[in-house]
Order: structure tokens, then C-alpha cells, then sequence
């Protein structure tokens, strides 16, 4: 008698014959737009401050617990996802986020900070992790032909969590708050209910493909300098020289896109003068350019080659965030929105596009959990970028600069982290032959 | 059909996302700077007198 998990295994889920490989990607869209919630997460800040009765820096520990867990969560897990296989993988990630948002309820209730720490930090965080890397490696057997779309597509998704979480908790702590209550308690409840059945959606609906099948008409291309058609483990891929260069990419194109999307807000009001509400839509501006860059860019790197669109996002960005200087010099507000608009794009390209390079240097074997270890470069681009962009703003404020202009010292800044970046992305090389494994 | 229906199902709650984050950047290209308070004009002295249009509109 087969045991009530055996669908839940990698086996039950390989694709019937005739099986249409497009219903995977909204499977993990599905997933990705309900953990990337977690960048909605300062909607809360206020509510959740008041009725914890604590200050915001101890609530918003929860988020960076939150992102920190989402990165140890991927880097531990991922050989348990390659084995396990995505179904499996997707129920986990549910369990944990959803369950992280009930325990946050809970902690509302029972006004618990250490409660809403633990349930939306270190629970819901395992999910994120999870369910950020679940898709991954099965997108990318599946689209052989345009990996870089595919998983473009999933992270997409991602990005486009941050734009349902952050007005969906706000809607609904709306309708639910009353005398004496925010309506963050409830709130965080239904959005366990809502994210559960899309969770759920995926889960079901994601499939593997057999390991001999190949979309039709497709040939796989003779191995290249740039694509391998052999197989590194992630035991083996982490050791690589290869491996810590796409790392530190990784960490670069993110710090540098990461400082600016914080202060976003800010920087648009302190460099023009302009109102909170239009700080704010700016912010709201650069969120959709976020999203739609890691379809972009990513679905772009399928005809460019990956190492051609990191290059491209390290010197154009570098050569944007050299204007930035000059459109706050000629107040010209139209140059620096649409330079900041382009750099965001390629800061969520980056994001989407690091899954397909790791499959053409290390092939898809284990690319999930290799792209799980490398999310540590994301965990620490998240303290670096922030940290660099703060103290030098501050630094330079308080050595006497009007704040309009202090900025323009991080653009500078932000130049340096890129070139740094291309720096590594030119030293990529394929993989020695030593590494490979001869029977994935 | 089951097609249509996976993808209605991811694209509707992001196209809603979408479109709260551009209702939220509109004031971006509708609005300008606050102007100094000496080159707001004077209210009309008449009710029935047309209000004249605000900077942006």
C-alpha cells in the first residue's frame, strides 16, 4: 500500500506523455508571488509597533531575520530540494511561511515580540527559502531551449509579490481595524488563507519533466565555451573558482541596486524638493521596473549570452549612476527618474538571470541548490548596500553638504561596487573538466 | 482551458499589484513642486467667478 505522501514525491510528479510544459511557470509564479510579500513587510511596521508596544527597529528585526533565514534556509536545504523534487519542496515553503504569518497573528494577540521574531523571522524566513529555490531547477529542465526566461519568469513573480503583499495588508487592515485594534492580527491571518490556496495552486499543479524528455523540435546545441552540457554537484560547484566569481556578481549588481531602492523615498525628496506623496510614487515606479527587468533582462540573456548581460548591467548601470550627479545639478527630474528606473530593471535582471549562468557553467544536475548557496551573496549585498549608501550620506551631511548633494558621493560609490562586479564577471570561465560528474 | 485558467489565475493578483503601484506613482508626472505662497493667486472674490487652475492640472 502506497503511503498517503508518495504524490508528494519527485517520482509521482514526473509529467504524463503530451504534458504542457507552460503550466510550470505559472505553478511558480504562484509560489514566488506569495513569498515576496516579505518585501511588503514595512506596511506593518506602524501597526505591528503599536499593538506589540515596542519601537520599529525591533519589528523590522522580524523582516531581517526574516531575509537572513531566507538566505540560510537556501544555502542549507538546497540538496534536500534537488532530492526531494519541487512538489514536496513547495508544500515545505508553505508550511513555513503561511505558518510564520498564523504565529505572527498569534503574537499580535498575545502582544509577543519574541513570538512575531519567531514566527515571521525564523519560520516564515525557512519558507521563503524554500519556496525561492523550489521552482529553479525545474524551470530549467523544462525550458533547456530559453532558460533564462524561464526562471526570469518564476523570480518575476517574486518581484511582483512586493507589489500584492505591501497593498493587500494595507486593504485589509483597513477593514479590519476597529477601537483599540490595528486589524494587523486579522490581517496577517487572511493573507495566510489567501497565500495558502495560491501556495497550494503551485504545488499541485508543478510537475517534473521524465529525464529523457526534450521540447519538440529542439536539438541541444553542442557544448560551448560559454554552456556546458555537463554536470558539477553543489558539494563540488561551491569550491570553484567559478562558483565565488558569480558570487560576488551577484553581490555587487544587488548592493548596488539594493542602496537605492531603501532610499528611494528619500533620496527623490532631498535631490528635488518634491512632496512625500511623490516620493512615494517613485518608489511605486521603481517597484514595477524591478518586476519587470527580471523578465526582461533575464529573457534578453537568452540570446546575449549571461556573461554579455551582466556586462552590460555593470558598465550601463555605472554610466546611469554617473548621470545621477548631473540630473540633480540641472534639477533635471525626467533624467534621473528614467536613469533610476533603468538601474532598478537591471538590479532585479541580476536576480532573475544568476539561475540560467549557474546552468551553463554547472549544468542543471543540482542547479537549484547551487543557486540556493549562492543566495548568500543576496543575504550579504542586503548589510553591505544599505550600510555603504547610509554612512557615506551621513558622513558627507554632516561634514557640511546640503543633503541635495550629498548623494551624489554614493552614485560614485555605486559606480566602484559595479566595476568591481564586472571585474568578476570577466573572470568567469567555464568549469575544469575535472570537476564534472560522469552519471548525474 | 486548464492552460488559460493557471495563467488568469497568477496574472489577475499581479496585474492588480501592478496596478496599485501605478495609481501610486501617478503623482509622480501629475504633480509638481509645492509653489512659494506669494505666487498662489488670489482667491476670486466672486463665488460664481471660475477657480482658476491649479500648477499641473
Amino acid at each position: 500500500m502506497s503511503s498517503p505522501f508518495s504524490a508528494l514525491t519527485r517520482e509521482a510528479t514526473v509529467a504524463p506523455s503530451g504534458f504542457n510544459r507552460w503550466l510550470v511557470p505559472p505553478a511558480a509564479i504562484a509560489v514566488h508571488m506569495c513569498i515576496g510579500q516579505v518585501y511588503g513587510f514595512s506596511v506593518f511596521n506602524k501597526p505591528l509597533t503599536l499593538a506589540l508596544g515596542t519601537d520599529i527597529t525591533k519589528v523590522q528585526f522580524a523582516y531581517q531575520i526574516a531575509l537572513m533565514m531566507l538566505g540560510l534556509s537556501a544555502a542549507f536545504f538546497g540538496k534536500w530540494v534537488e532530492h526531494s523534487g519541487p512538489r514536496k519542496t513547495m508544500l515545505a515553503s508553505w508550511l513555513f511561511f503561511c505558518g510564520g504569518l498564523v504565529i505572527s497573528s498569534l503574537a499580535v494577540r498575545l502582544h509577543s515580540l519574541p513570538l512575531l521574531l519567531f514566527g515571521y523571522g525564523i519560520v516564515g524566513g525557512i519558507g521563503l527559502g524554500l519556496g525561492y529555490i523550489s521552482p529553479v531547477s525545474t524551470l530549467v529542465k523544462w525550458f533547456p531551449d530559453r532558460p533564462g526566461m524561464a526562471t526570469g519568469m518564476a523570480i518575476m513573480g517574486f518581484g511582483g509579490g512586493a507589489l500584492i503583499g505591501s497593498p493587500l495588508a494595507q486593504e485589509l487592515m483597513k477593514h479590519f481595524a476597529k477601537e483599540g485594534s490595528t486589524g494587523a492580527g486579522e490581517s496577517l491571518l487572511v493573507m495566510a488563507a489567501i497565500y495558502s490556496f495560491f501556495m497550494l495552486f503551485g504545488a499541485v499543479l508543478v510537475r517534473v519533466p521524465s529525464s529523457d524528455w526534450r521540447p519538440e523540435g529542439w536539438v541541444p546545441k553542442a557544448a560551448t565555451q560559454a554552456i556546458t552540457s555537463a554536470s558539477v554537484a553543489v558539494d563540488t560547484a561551491w569550491k570553484t573558482p567559478q562558483f565565488w566569481l558569480l558570487w560576488v556578481v551577484l553581490c555587487m549588481n544587488v548592493s548596488a541596486g539594493i542602496g537605492v531602492l531603501g532610499r528611494a523615498a528619500d533620496m527623490c525628496q532631498d535631490m528635488f524638493g518634491v512632496s512625500a506623496a511623490i516620493g512615494a510614487g517613485f518608489t511605486g515606479l521603481l517597484s514595477i521596473f524591478n518586476m519587470g527587468g527580471r523578465f526582461a533582462w533575464s529573457s534578453v540573456s537568452d540570446f546575449t549570452g549571461r556573461k554579455a548581460v551582466y556586462s552590460i548591467y555593470f558598465i550601463l548601470g555605472a554610466a546611469l549612476y554617473a548621470v545621477l550627479p548631473y540630473a540633480q545639478q540641472t534639477q533635471n527630474k525626467t533624467l534621473f527618474v528614467a536613469c533610476t528606473a533603468l538601474i532598478i530593471s537591471m538590479y532585479g535582471g541580476g536576480f532573475a538571470t544568476i539561475p540560467a549562468y549557474l546552468r551553463d557553467l554547472f549544468g542543471s544536475y543540482q542547479v537549484g541548490a547551487i543557486h540556493g548557496r549562492l543566495i548568500t551573496a543576496w543575504s550579504v549585498a542586503a548589510v553591505i548596500g544599505p550600510g555603504l549608501i547610509n554612512s557615506l550620506f551621513t558622513s558627507r551631511v554632516s561634514g557640511g553638504l546640503p543633503k541635495a548633494e550629498a548623494y551624489n558621493g554614493t552614485f560614485y560609490l555605486m559606480c566602484a561596487l559595479l566595476g568591481i562586479g564586472l571585474v568578476a564577471n570577466l573572470l568567469v570561465r567555464p568549469v575544469s573538466a575535472r570537476h564534472h560528474i560522469k552519471q548525474p | 482551458m486548464k492552460l488559460l485558467l493557471s495563467w488568469l489565475l497568477v496574472a489577475l493578483p499581479l496585474g492588480w499589484g501592478v496596478t496599485q503601484s501605478v495609481k501610486k506613482a501617478t503623482p509622480l508626472f501629475t504633480s509638481q513642486p509645492a509653489q512659494p505662497a506669494a505666487a498662489t493667486p488670489p482667491l476670486p472674490t466672486n463665488p460664481l467667478a471660475p477657480t482658476p487652475a491649479k500648477p499641473g492640472q
